[in-house]
Formats: structure tokens, sequence, C-alpha cells
């Protein structure tokens, strides 16, 4: 349930920050939605590092979304504290709520403002809006936007500022292609800060990242559990082709990034 | 500067979505059968308007309050510092709001009355009573709030008991327990001086409205208070 501390690609950085003491720190936190419901999460100790990326596994339901909240800071926890956590925290619910009266644009120019961005304010939303391709969108109403859309609202709101905490709740779904390929671009750019990036997301993508931390949510606990990664080789590199029907290549890809490979998909004639 | 910048979100939020027509609608129905009737003198009409104002303000507060998505508002409380100053901005959104709501329910009543009727005691202390009642009732909102009372019957409970409750408590004689809820109905019934009074109606109210203004003032902010003191304990 403790998990301590363990090697990540960012040794330097994580180094200086245990060092400063700089770690988010959850200690025997307990979550539950109101004082006569059973316990989500219970006694969960975890320490995460400066520069860590941590991917958050488990069922639907075991309550991988009330730890990261618990982790952001927007629940608190019925037991327990979490200490250490960093002043600047972006959070990207699994569902952006878009029933809100505004534009995309205006959602996020005020946003920028309560982040206590004045003058700021338009470069910040303007350069969010030109990494997640959101710019013909600006003008259009919350309400009005597809799921994906909705989902890059969601994630450029929680980097207005850039933040020391990232938390993201299953950022890829409902993503376009060019909009996946952004996440890990904002997730290494915030390690590589020193800040702590934390992440849930069943479509296994994360895997392609290579975390750090591997938390399993199960059974009202979280067990910390070292991260699978492909064993150290030689240190030749080889390419491997593998020629299959194409209903079938989703799941290799998947398993693929699983065990923290980047397979790349090519048609072939015809295809 | 972000706990204002935040106020103005809400505000636009709540204008936006249009969910303040009915409580608004609400007021001025209980303002016009309220006040329907002959002639009163201007004191009485600026108490009266005050007490019938109380339940629609705490809805309009309400409202206000639970504009956001349940998501938006921890997204908001995220981005301004904290869930404590997230409330601080929605109270203040919803005082925003109630206060000009109170003050035109006064100066509404008063229009009824022949410009030479209206001192300017009556229509300062008539105000003043609509500002700390427009404060009272952001506290009940807040109270009604989905927050602390859910999505059920609860928030109507609330809304509806807490008039009632002062209704109540007001015929009770002890004034330690008359104290526990804003003293609007002894506030009307101050616009009725007793009988061998040398003073009339108005000043009779405008002498005694400062009591009032600042039991309901001290109300409000006991209330208030708590629940920021209960935010504060949930973070």
């Amino acid at each position: 349930m403790v998990s301590g501390p363990r090697s990540c690609r960012h040794g330097l950085v994580r180094r200086d920050a245990l060092r400063q003491g700089r770690a988010v720190e959850l200690w025997s936190v307990g979550v539950r939605y109101g004082r006569r419901s059973p316990w989500v999460l219970q006694q969960v100790t975890l320490s995460v590092p400066a520069g860590t990326l941590v991917e958050v596994a488990g069922r639907n339901g075991a309550g991988k979304s009330s730890l990261l909240r618990v982790l952001a800071g927007v629940l608190a926890p019925g037991a327990g504290a979490v200490l250490g956590r960093p002043q600047v925290v972006g959070w990207a619910p699994e569902r952006f709520p878009v029933a809100q009266p505004m534009t995309a644009g205006e959602y996020l120019r005020a946003q920028a403002r309560v982040r206590g961005l004045q003058a700021g304010a338009e470069g910040a939303v303007q350069r969010e809006a030109e990494r997640f391709g959101l710019g013909p969108l600006l003008a259009v109403p919350l309400g009005e936007l597809s799921k994906g859309s909705a989902q890059k609202v969601g994630l450029a709101q929680a980097l207005l500022v850039q933040p020391g905490l990232l938390v993201l709740d299953e950022p890829w779904s409902g993503l376009d292609a060019a909009a996946r390929g952004v996440v890990p671009e904002v997730v290494r750019q915030v390690l590589g800060d020193g800040g702590v990036v934390a992440v849930a997301d069943h479509q296994q993508q994360v895997a392609a990242l290579q975390p750090d931390l591997r938390w399993l949510v199960e059974g009202g606990g979280v067990q910390d559990r070292p991260v699978q990664r492909a064993p150290a080789g030689s240190g030749r590199r080889v390419v491997v082709q593998v020629e299959l029907d194409e209903e079938r290549a989703p799941d290799l890809l998947d398993e693929l990034r699983r065990r923290g490979l980047s397979p790349r998909l090519r048609r072939g004639p015809g295809g | 500067m972000r706990v204002l910048a935040l106020v103005r979100f809400r505000l636009r939020g709540a204008l936006s979505a249009r969910v303040l027509l009915a409580p608004v609608l609400a007021l001025v129905a209980l303002q016009v059968i309220g006040l329907a009737g002959g002639a009163q003198p201007a004191a009485v009409l600026a108490a009266t308007s005050v007490c019938l104002a109380l339940p629609a303000l705490a809805w309009t507060a309400r409202q206000v309050l639970d504009a956001e998505p349940d998501d938006q508002v921890l997204l908001s409380a995220l981005a301004v510092g904290g869930p404590v100053r997230g409330l601080l901005a929605g109270l203040l959104a919803a005082y925003t709001v109630a206060a000009p709501l109170a003050l035109a329910a006064v100066g509404a009543a008063l229009l009824r009355v022949d410009q030479d009727g209206v001192s300017l005691g009556v229509l300062l202390a008539g105000s003043a009573l609509g500002l700390v009642t427009a404060l009272a009732a952001v506290g009940i909102g807040a109270l009604a709030a989905r927050s602390v009372a859910g999505r059920g019957a609860a928030p109507v409970v609330v809304l509806v008991g807490a008039p009632v409750l002062v209704a109540v408590v007001g015929l009770a004689h002890q004034p330690l327990v008359r104290a526990l809820v804003p003293r609007l109905d002894d506030a009307v019934r101050a616009t009725y001086p007793p009988e061998g009074s040398p003073l009339p109606a108005s000043d009779w109210f405008v002498q005694h409205a400062p009591g009032f203004v600042v039991q309901v003032l001290v109300w409000g902010v006991l209330v208030l208070g708590l629940r920021l003191l209960l935010a504060r304990q949930r973070r």
C-alpha cells in the first residue's frame, strides 16, 4: 500500500524534489460520499515525488476518479490528509461540464482570469487553443461542442497556468488523432518542469509514456505496483513487422502499448 | 481579484441560464398580492415589502449558487485557490443579484404612496432593511443550495420553512428565542405605533428600524460565517 522511492526517468529533478521535501503524500486517506455511505477508499497511503508520472488503473467503479479528485484537491478526504500538493493544480475531469451558457472562448478567458491571469489571459487561451486545435471552436457555445471538442476544452482549462500537479481522468477519451498526440507532449512538459502527473486511462495510451508508478485501485485500497517495462537489451534496435487482418490490429496495438512499446500502423497495398 | 473574476463568471452563468426568471416572477407576485388593498402608510409598505421579499430572495440566491454544474463548481474552486474562496465568490454573486432586487421591491412598494408621504427616513430605513434582508436571504439560499441540502425535497423545505419559522418564532415572547431568526415580522409590527404614542407610524418605524437592521445583519453574517466555516472544514 505504501509506495517507496523508485527510480524514474526524471531522476535529477526527483532527487532535488526529495531533498527539498517536494512530494505529494497521501496519508491514510479515506473517501466516502456521505456519513452513512460505505467507504470507496480506505487507508490509502501513497507518495509521489516531483517529476513523476503515475498511472492510475482499476476496473470501472473501483474508485480511480475518487482517488484522482482527492489528489487534485477537489474532493476532501473523509479521513487522512494530502500533503505537499503544489500551489497550481490542473484537473481535467472525465466529462467536461458543458451545460454552461457561454462559448468555449468566453469560458476559457473567464477561467484564465480566475486563475489570476489578467493581461495574459487572452495569450494563454490562444496558446491552448492552438495546441489543441480549438481555434475555430472558440466561438461555439459549450453545449454545442462534440464530446471530443468538449474534452479539449477540459484539457485546455487545466493548462491555462502551468500546473505543478496535473490530474487527467481519461484524457484521451473522444479525442481526434491530432489531439491525442498533444496529451503526451503536455505530460512531458509538466514532468520536465518537475511537476507531477497522474493519469487514469482505460485506453492504455498512458503506457506509451512509460509511467514511473502504477497505482492499482481495487477493493477499497490502492496497490502501488511496479511498472512493467520492456527488458533492457543489448542496445541494438530492430524492427518487427507483423502482417495481420485489419480488425485484429487495434488489440495488438493496445497490447504492445501496454508493454511500453510504441507500435506504428502501416496499411498494406489496397488498405 | 481572482475572487472577483469568479463572481463575474458565476453572475454571467446565472444570468445567461435564465434560472432567475422563476424566483423573480415569484418576488413580483408576492409583492403584488401581499401589498394589494387600500392605501397604507409608507412605513407599512416598506417593511411589509421587505418581509414578503425574503423567500423569493432566498430562492434567487439559491439559483445563483446552484447555476453551475457540480464539476464546474469544483473546477472554479480549484482555479480560484480553494473551496472557501469558491463559495465566497458564489455568495458575493448571490448578494449582487439579491440586493438590487430587495431595493427594487422597496422602491416599487413606496411608489404606491404619494411622493409627499415618503420621508427620507422611511426611504433609508426601508432600503437598509432591504439590504440586510438580502444578506439573510443569501444565508438561507446557501443552506438550501445543492452542496448542503442536496437535490431532493430538502431545498424546498429550507426555502419554504425559513419564512414560516420567522413567523412562528416571531410569536414567541422570549427575546432570546426571537433572536434566532431575522426579526422581519417585528419590523412590520413596528410600523404600527402603540396606542397613545405621540409619534406617527413613519417616525415610529424609523426610530426602531436600526435595531431590526442590526439584528438581521448579525443573523445573516452569522449564517454566512457558519457556511464558510463548514466549507473550510470540508477542505
